[in-house]
């Protein structure tokens, strides 16, 4: 008997290697990079001159200040859930249900705000919202106003960050309700027909039960997203909102605590939105049973019915792209100033891109950290999703969870932890931030390429790597010759979505980037919007060639994804 | 290549999908592992490719201990349920792949490969896909795949199973004019009985993580060893009896439909003993269309149920206790008999088989 134990295990050496070899290297990695800062900021939270202290709470809980931004972000989460959920619940339904000239073309559009960075439509939303802005003109013009109205002032910011938010992050409820919608089986529809079930009570009692989950999923993000983005509501100069006053206590964190608190103050918060949503869900997940030939059935409309469509699609894509739009006019404008739109353009400010130092290190920083990050996220999430897919070790779902840890843990809260926790290291970011936003990039983004590369697994048959196998390959041959090749649009893909969020990021190159020479594209924007005279303008054009880089990513991604990319963007 | 299992045992976590299993398969048979799903023979199918390892036991290839050997150096070629071709390589790729493993020259590939195409008539296939071949063809290339290979045990994993009727009867001519032209030792997993008689050298039979019996065909199905297997294999009339006693070379035994001789016994029972009988429905003859019964092995039933075949007719029978007899009429002559006539149907001594009571029944049959 034990001699068999012992060959046994000889026997299933090349397997335990892997599947060993990547947990150890990825909770490595993880513990490293995920935990240990994460770690670092509670202790120091906790300790003060003399050990163990609330005092840093009980400051923070009697600071006004910080408390009225505490309350802002999380009603600002919560009023960009329900708006994103009034403008992406009607959307899918219309997708799923429905049928007319244009669709593939308008539903594209639909998700152009994924590819818009919300902090660059900040910029836009500004010059709209001016005091001299176009929207005061029009008013103006029109005759509905006679003083000009100061949109950015007081309580009104809070709803043009609200605005913005939402119309950037509604494409993510709206993937999770489309593929949700196209999970149901459709003839659970035409029991309930064959039944007599109302249309509107078939809606209520099997339609939104069986997509709840997948609706759910994308509101958590949604709502972690909104909470704690930092870029949109520091360009739009919205000083009281929670992830901005961190920001700004980046500088001297390691003289005052109290920011160490106010990080803790948010991962709690968001553990507490997370696992209540969780369990609030928990046991609700409903497999499809006996999915036979699905033919989704839609009602087919003709472009005269189809008008109510249009234009609510018109209306949602306008809205949308309305702050990048005003980006785009600025970044072509010469002397725009008093008028509705500009009156000459320009190519100028791209010369100006071109021609000055900041934007061109801003591009090739991003270009290089993001396509390096992309290589790490690539070999890991190929790794995990292996690993994971074929259940090479028992503990798979521990990996999982932990891989995905980087879903919800604000981008803000990592890039603070880093900041505390390698300073004075060798990887010190006021010195040489690149190893860090590149590891930084790839964590936060190594959840997509792992659910890209797991979905493409799991519908790859086992047997075809066990044929290659019984045929004398050996594992790895077997995973370069046959898995990966198999797999490839899926790793294309997941390359893509990692490459063009890395390039998108914000609160870990606003907060780890100190030096100029490191900065990478997002804080090249912010730091020549910052500038006086021109900067603005060169900043909307910068912000324009990151948009069509992006754009061209995501594109790419979504033609080999389909359907499957709202899959990526689930908690 | 000789292949034995030595009290293999494979247990999944507190299932034990194998127990004990003690199994020989000559060299150059067409050996079958017959029973219904979930009895274990796919599990024994994979722990001899080597992609399980037993939990207990070994696993010899002409004596040698190949238990913990990986599938890749254990030289066997296997032909998988859904076929497992490779849908990014053509139809000659997938068939030079296993070769370009063993790192051959590519004369000898291209010409291995040829071969391979020949044998299983593929020739015209070979720059196709894997997706733009019919479901027998892609059976073929699988086929073509595992033998290129030149394997030393050649595994098939419900390889029809995928194929319509008809195809199936074709490919079964296929694979065993193949096995017949190589003579490479083959294990067929299989849970269609018909498969194992019509082409095995020799046939396992397993149930529930045990080998039952292992036999060649005709004595599988003239002599099976338990009920569960004579019912497995083919059709077969069972009925619960007691042992009378042994006469003449005759076992007597009584049922609830009357006392029969028997000519066979796989029971070594003694008087009052409970047994189980079981004759085949097609041994049943019966008083139709002139014919007489002789005075033994009588049973005088009614008709319950008769469904008409054209080659045959089957006769569903009820004794006076609810009894029912199943009776399998070849070329049927006309008859007059409506349901509730009363029958007289006979069967031969040499055709009743006594067999021991089973323990317990499988939860389907």
């Amino acid at each position: 008997m034990t001699a068999a134990t012992g060959t046994r295990r000889h026997f299933a050496l090349t397997e335990n290697l892997i599947g060993y070899g990547t947990m150890l290297l990825i909770v490595g990695v993880l513990v490293a990079f995920l935990i240990a800062p994460v770690g670092v900021i509670l202790v120091k939270a906790f300790r003060g001159p003399d050990g163990f202290t609330l005092d840093y709470f009980r400051l923070l809980f009697q600071n006004e200040l910080h408390m009225e931004a505490t309350v802002n972000s999380l009603a600002l989460g919560l009023v960009t859930v329900i708006a994103t959920t009034i403008i992406a619940l009607p959307l899918a339904l219309l997708n799923a249900k429905l049928e007319f000239p244009g669709k593939p073309l308008l539903t594209g559009l639909l998700l152009m705000p994924m590819v818009m960075p919300p902090f660059v439509g900040a910029i836009g939303i500004q010059r709209f919202f001016a005091r001299r802005g176009v929207v005061n003109l029009l008013l103006m013009k029109i005759g509905l106003t006679d003083a000009p109205i100061e949109w950015l002032e007081g309580t009104r910011i809070f709803w043009a960050v609200a605005i913005l938010e939402a119309l950037h992050l509604y494409p993510i409820l709206y993937l999770n309700l489309t593929s949700a919608l196209a999970n149901i089986d459709p003839s659970l529809d035409d029991v309930a027909d064959t039944l007599g079930v109302s249309k509107w009570k078939r809606l209520k009692d099997i339609t939104w039960p069986l997509a709840r989950p997948g609706y759910f999923a994308g509101a958590i993000i949604v709502f972690i997203w909104a909470f704690t983005d930092l870029g949109t509501p520091l360009l739009v100069g919205y000083q009281q909102a929670l992830p901005v006053r961190i920001f700004n206590m980046i500088s001297d964190v390691n003289e005052n605590p109290m920011g160490f608190a106010l990080v803790v103050l948010v991962i709690v918060m968001t553990l507490v939105v997370f696992f209540v949503s969780k369990l609030a869900l928990a046991g609700r997940k409903y497999e499809m049973l006996a999915r036979g030939h699905v033919t989704n059935r839609v009602q087919k409309l003709s472009f005269v019915g189809a008008l109510p469509c249009y234009l609510l699609l018109g209306l949602v894509i306008l809205l949308a792209v309305t702050p990048h739009l005003s980006v785009a006019l600025t970044s072509f404008s010469d002397n725009w100033f008093m008028t509705i739109v500009p009156e000459h353009y320009t190519l100028e400010h791209y010369h100006q891109v071109l021609a000055t130092e900041l934007p061109m290190i801003g591009i090739k920083n991003s270009l290089l950290f993001s396509g390096l990050s992309t290589v790490v996220d690539l070999f890991l999430g190929v790794l995990v999703a292996y690993v994971i897919a074929r259940k090479v070790v028992p503990f798979t779902g521990l990996l999982e969870g932990v891989t995905m840890m980087p879903l919800a843990l604000p981008g803000i809260v990592l890039a603070f932890g880093y900041v505390v926790t390698f300073t004075g290291t060798p990887l010190d970011p006021f010195i040489n931030p690149m190893t860090l936003l590149i590891i930084a990039y790839a964590i936060r983004r190594l959840p997509y390429m792992v659910r890209a590369a797991t979905a493409g697994l799991m519908q790859t048959s086992r047997s075809l790597e066990e044929a290659s196998m019984v045929f004398g390959a050996s594992r790895f041959m077997t995973l370069r010759r046959i898995t990966v090749p198999l797999i490839a649009a899926n790793l294309v893909a997941g390359c893509l979505l990692c490459f063009a969020y890395a390039m998108l990021d914000v609160s870990d190159s606003l907060i780890l980037a100190m030096k100029d020479q490191y900065y990478p594209l997002t804080k090249a924007i912010y730091a020549l919007f910052l500038e006086q005279g021109r900067g603005e303008l060169t900043a909307s054009a910068l912000g324009v060639l990151g948009m069509i880089l992006l754009a061209i990513c995501l594109l790419g991604a979504s033609r080999v994804l389909g359907k499957k990319m709202g899959e990526l963007f689930r908690s | 290549m000789e292949v034995v299992f030595e009290r293999i045992v494979k247990k999944y976590g507190d299932v034990t999908a194998v127990g004990g299993v003690d199994l020989t398969i000559k060299s150059g048979a067409l050996h079958f592992l017959l029973g219904p799903s979930g009895c274990g023979k796919t599990t024994m199918l994979r722990m001899l490719a080597g992609l399980e390892s037993p939990s207990s036991g070994r696993i010899l290839f002409n004596g040698k201990d190949v238990t913990n050997l990986p599938a890749a150096a254990r030289g066997i070629g296997m032909v998988f349920q859904n076929y497992a071709l490779w849908p990014h390589m053509t139809v000659r790729k997938n068939i030079e792949y296993g070769l370009t493993v063993q790192k051959l020259a590519a004369e000898q590939i291209r010409q291995r490969t040829d071969e391979a195409l020949t044998i299983t008539q593929l020739t015209r296939y070979g720059d196709r896909l894997p997706g733009q071949l019919s479901g027998g063809q892609q059976q073929r290339v699988a086929l073509a795949r595992a033998i290129a290979v030149r394997p030393t045990v050649l595994l098939l994993d419900e390889p029809l199973s995928n194929l319509d009727a008809q195809l199936r009867l074709e490919m079964r001519d296929n694979l065993s004019r193949i096995h017949k032209q190589l003579g490479i030792t083959t294990v067929y997993v299989t849970h269609d009985q018909k498969e194992a008689l019509s082409m095995g050298t020799n046939v396992s039979v397993f149930r529930a993580g045990q080998l039952i019996q292992t036999d060649p065909p005709r004595q599988l199905y003239h002599s099976p060893k338990s009920a569960f297997v004579a019912r497995f294999v083919g059709e077969t009339n069972l009925l619960s009896a007691t042992y009378l006693g042994q006469k003449d070379g005759l076992h007597s035994v009584r049922t609830a439909i009357g006392a029969v001789d028997a000519n066979r016994s796989m029971v070594n029972a003694k008087s009052g003993d409970e047994v189980v009988v079981s004759f085949r429905p097609e041994a049943v003859k019966l008083n139709i269309g002139g014919h007489d019964s002789p005075a033994d092995n009588r049973l005088s039933l009614k008709l319950d149920h008769l469904t008409y075949l054209g080659e045959s007719e089957q006769f569903q029978l009820m004794g006076p206790d609810g009894t029912l007899v199943r009776a399998n009429v070849f070329n049927p002559p006309d008859h007059s008999l409506a349901i509730g006539d009363s029958v007289t149907a006979w069967v031969a001594a040499e055709d009743i088989l006594v067999l021991p009571v089973e323990t317990d029944q499988p939860a389907s049959t």
